[in-house]
């Protein structure tokens, strides 16, 4: 009861300051807004990238040569194919292509890889030589559709023209964006592959909790393989992501310690009247204790608006407005920007993550101030 | 080393509250040097200031350690992905040894935390500071405690390698997940469960003599089945409860309870336990401080409620820990485990 | 009758062996019986206002004894002399020192928040202080829209919100026309029929010739140098 009615005092004295006191909630919230804005945008991405790796491959396997990818030959598909536990073993064909012309990179890939999960917007597949099927970024920043011609240019220096079958949407536009599915054939010739050989092989097993168990027998089988599993692939977008997050949250870093020196110095400059106020309390009757525990409702009021204003503040910049701020540290740099909307995704381990790191530095420096205030001697008073 | 948000808050935070707490304990030095409680100097009085601002410092110091258990747990499930075959946080905790003992140490210091807090609660019910003194002495060695806690965390965190696809080469083998202690996973179901109900039963008993009578061997015995039933707990939960709620005769592991898919059930449970053993240790290690004038109405009248949460937490402990063996479909009727 | 306030070689010293030190009083000895009004007069830097001060439990005295209720206060930790004051005492201060923006009701309650008294008691008790100095119908308005004498009126029931055993007055009528004083006298008057014993600081003649003083301490440079008893 005791402490409900101090809690009361508390709110009403904040409300008696309420200039002094919006411009530090203000800046708290703004503090706290930008580094739930990291956690959320993160979380996000890393969430949308878990989704869209679902219909991947569960296991690939690449082939290493003096350190670097090389092609695999058809024939240790086959070898492959034949490990007990593998369901299929199905050669891909694919590479990069950087065009010149808009100075971005394109992923090409041999439409019998099946590419799953896609749905097209306008258009089918390619069906024969010569015709591609291309992702909305490449269509975008091409400046080319359905019936269009879309040139490319090998690595003969001569130009191949593909005729655009039709455009993909994708549920997630991270998958498709810089896409260009030809041909297995127009493929080959455009990159030039030797015959008997694909980029690599995509695996299917029978049991999912046996990937590992096959992908060391892989190893064993072709020590110049390299397995990747599905599993792997997320763990390197998690780490990737919060890498750039950490990185972020420490660059913000300064910016909460210029806002735990505010605080301080709002905290320490008490006014005049403020002063008063806790003699006259003194003077009546509040013991220390009781003018401690008022400073620190004052410090959790402040605290827990910043923060939930902050939090509402990151959710609409996130997941309303795009992240537009943020994005393009997390996301990377790239010409092609697919422009996907995130899922609005918190769970309650972020806001307990950004409960710690803001509100315990605001606590740290305000409680010297706090008790400078409160250890007030009641006979000032009396002096008036 | 990993730049994770929630690894980030635990060693900045820990980082400001060891600060705070050297802080605070440069001040309790002065102040025990020269305390006199019965003088009434100019000096005494600054020195009562003074006491005023350690104790604050040290509360929100050791109120964010407290905290700051749940927040390691929850990261260190949360990074179980970032480790090739982890599947809970004990994947996490394998992946570098220090894991264990920084875990260890947090709850070490949750309870060393949690005792002080009552300390200080109780010298501020006294009218004549009756535990000054001890307090500070004790502050001086919780300090150096947190320290080791902090240093422990950061090293552990710091020498956490994520494999990553580029790092590895390919073989995907490592350690999988394991219980804690095979011993603990091993031992048989039938005789763990009797003492644990049993141990259950009758720390709630006894604390029915405590609410009735004053006399202090009753909560001396209230505490120790506390702590008693504190470790059964821990035995029984590798043992037995968490095959309940897996459904699995074979999985033992601890902390996969704290995961989404069994409903966080970890974290209600884990709560109540501790809840429930912090508050029931209290009665027996604060029964000396009756004997200071001062204090005995304020112990008596507080000591009661400990024991009433600690009834309340354990049956909720138990409630929770028997809800998935009375109604779970799971039965390990016939089946015979050996670790 | 045994004495309810007691001092014995009372001083005061502010801000000791410091270049501003002042000694503010000088071994007092005085007593004061229940249910007596007490005044303290002088003029001003005669030391009044550190008296009421110490014995109000406001300050510690750098020597010498307070015996408040047979309890001697002079060497209480500060703990104490909050709670002895918070029960014992009820202040009227020269400056009314009442919060500007919170209302009437909410500045005589303010001594109650700490304690344990529920919201209804509480706002049932400042209601009964207000209405016993004729001001219940201002409840609800902010102080800074009172007048000077109404303002005082809140004072009085803020300080008698607790029912302590002393009033203690500091320079009552400082503010305040002929009429309001008199007007005050007599709420003083009242409150001491109640049982109250009262203390009041004042060089204004109008108090310090009033019938219902029953002693007085003349005071300068911080000593006493009379006592009268009426």
């Amino acid at each position: 009861m005791r402490h409900l009615k101090i809690l009361e005092y508390a709110l009403s004295s904040l409300l008696r300051r309420r200039y002094k006191n919006l411009s530090l909630v203000a800046v708290y919230a703004f503090t706290i807004a930008v580094l739930a804005s990291v956690l959320f945008l993160t979380h996000a991405l890393k969430t949308e990238a878990t989704r869209l790796l679902v219909d991947a491959p569960e296991l690939v396997v690449q082939r290493v040569s003096a350190g670097r990818h090389d092609l695999m030959s058809t024939e240790s598909g086959e070898r492959i194919g034949a490990i007990p536990g593998v369901a299929a073993s199905r050669p891909r064909y694919w590479g990069y292509y950087y065009d010149a012309l808009t100075e971005a990179n394109y992923t090409l890939l041999g439409v019998e890889s099946e590419p799953a999960g896609l749905e097209m917007v306008e258009g089918r597949l390619p069906a024969a030589p010569g015709e591609c099927a291309i992702g909305q970024g490449v269509a975008g920043i091409r400046k080319v559709g359905i019936g269009d011609d879309l040139i490319l240019i090998d690595s003969d220096n001569i130009g191949t023209v593909l005729e655009v079958a039709g455009v993909f949407r994708s549920p997630s536009d991270l998958l498709t964006n810089d896409l260009v599915v030809l041909g297995r054939d127009d493929l080959i010739r455009f990159f030039g592959y030797p015959p008997g050989r694909a980029t690599d092989f995509a695996v299917e097993v029978y049991n999912p909790a046996e990937v590992d168990t096959i992908a060391g027998k892989i190893k064993r089988l072709m020590p110049d393989s390299r397995p990747i599993t599905r599993s792997e692939i997320l763990r390197t977008y998690a780490g990737v992501f919060n890498w750039r997050s950490g990185m972020m949250l420490t660059v913000f870093a300064a910016a909460l310690i210029a806002f735990c020196i505010l605080a301080w110095d709002k905290a320490t400059g008490i006014s005049a009247e403020e002063k008063r106020e806790i003699g006259i309390l003194k003077a009546i009757g509040w013991e220390t204790s009781d003018i401690l525990e008022l400073k620190f409702w004052e410090g959790m009021a402040i605290s827990l608006t910043s923060l939930l204003l902050g939090l509402m503040a990151a959710y609409l910049h996130v997941f309303f407005w795009g992240a537009t701020v943020l994005s393009p540290v997390i996301k990377g740099w790239s010409v092609l920007f697919p422009d996907f909307r995130l899922i609005p995704f918190i769970d309650p381990y972020q806001i307990l993550v950004i409960s710690f790191l803001t509100v315990t530095p605001y606590v740290a420096s305000t409680v010297i101030p706090s008790w400078k205030a409160a250890v007030t001697d009641p006979e000032t008073a009396m002096r008036g | 080393m990993i730049l994770h948000p929630g690894i980030l808050a635990l060693i900045c935070g820990s980082g400001i509250a060891l600060l705070m707490l050297i802080y605070a304990g440069g001040l309790g030095v002065k102040i025990l040097r020269r305390w006199d409680f019965r003088s009434s100097s100019e000096e005494q009085l600054i020195l009562e200031r003074k006491t005023y601002l350690v104790s604050t410092i040290v509360s929100y110091a050791l109120g964010f350690e407290i905290f700051s258990v749940l927040l390691f747990a929850f990261t260190v499930d949360e990074i179980h992905s970032l480790f090739v075959g982890a599947m809970c946080a004990t994947g996490s905790l394998n992946a570098n040894p220090l894991g264990w003992y920084a875990l260890y140490a947090k709850i070490t210091v949750f309870f060393s935390a949690a005792l002080w807090l009552v300390l200080n609660y109780l010298d501020g019910r006294a009218d004549d500071f009756p535990l000054v003194k001890r307090k500070f002495a004790l502050l001086l060695l919780l300090t150096p405690l947190v320290g080791v806690e902090l240093y422990l965390q950061v090293a552990y965190f710091l020498g956490l390698h994520p494999d990553v696809i580029t790092s590895c080469c390919g073989s995907l083998f490592s350690e999988s997940g394991s219980g804690i202690s095979a011993d603990l996973a091993g031992l048989a179901v039938e005789p763990t469960m009797a003492a644990f109900y049993g141990t259950g039963l009758l720390f709630l008993g006894s604390a029915l003599p405590c609410l009735k009578r004053q006399t202090a061997l009753f909560r001396y015995l209230f505490s120790l089945l506390a702590a008693l039933f504190f470790l059964v707990s821990i035995a029984a939960i590798v043992s037995f409860i968490s095959l309940y709620i897996y459904e699995l005769p074979t999985h033992h592991c601890p902390f996969d309870i704290l995961q989404k898919n069994y409903g966080f059930v970890g974290y209600p449970l884990y709560l109540s336990l501790f809840g429930g053993a912090l508050f029931g240790i209290l009665p027996g290690i604060f029964q000396p401080l009756k004997k200071i004038s001062s204090l005995t109405p304020e112990v008596g009248r507080v000591e009661r409620k400990w024991i009433l949460l600690a009834v309340f937490f354990t049956a909720c402990f138990l409630a929770l820990a028997t809800w998935p063996i009375v109604f779970g479909q799971f039965r390990m009727a016939g089946y015979s485990l050996n670790g | 009758m045994d004495a309810l306030i007691r001092t014995e070689n009372l001083s005061k010293v502010y801000n000791p062996r410091r270049p501003d030190e002042f000694q503010a009083l000088a071994d007092i000895s005085l007593t004061v019986a229940p249910g007596e009004v007490a005044v303290f007069k002088g003029p001003s830097g005669s030391g009044k206002t550190s008296l009421l001060s110490l014995i109000g439990c406001m300050s510690r005295p750098t020597a010498g004894r307070i015996l408040v209720a047979g309890k001697d206060v002079a060497k209480l930790p500060e703990r104490f002399l909050t709670r002895v004051r918070r029960d014992t005492f009820g202040f009227i201060f020269q400056q009314f020192n009442l919060i500007r923006d919170l209302s009437v009701l909410e500045n005589v309650l303010l001594p109650l928040y700490p304690l344990k008294t529920p919201l209804g008691e509480m706002r049932q008790r400042g209601e009964e202080a207000l209405a016993r100095l004729g001001i219940e119908n201002k409840v609800s308005l902010k102080v800074r829209q009172l007048s000077g004498g109404e303002q005082q009126r809140v004072a009085i029931a803020r300080a008698l919100i607790n029912d302590p055993q002393i009033v203690i007055a500091d320079e009552p009528t400082a503010h305040l026309d002929s009429r309001l004083s008199a007007d005050l006298l007599d709420i003083l008057g009242e409150i001491n029929r109640l049982g109250k014993t009262i203390l009041i600081a004042t060089h204004d003649p109008l108090v310090y010739e009033h019938s219902l003083v029953t002693r007085t301490i003349a005071m300068k440079d911080g000593r006493v140098e009379g006592v009268s008893q009426i």
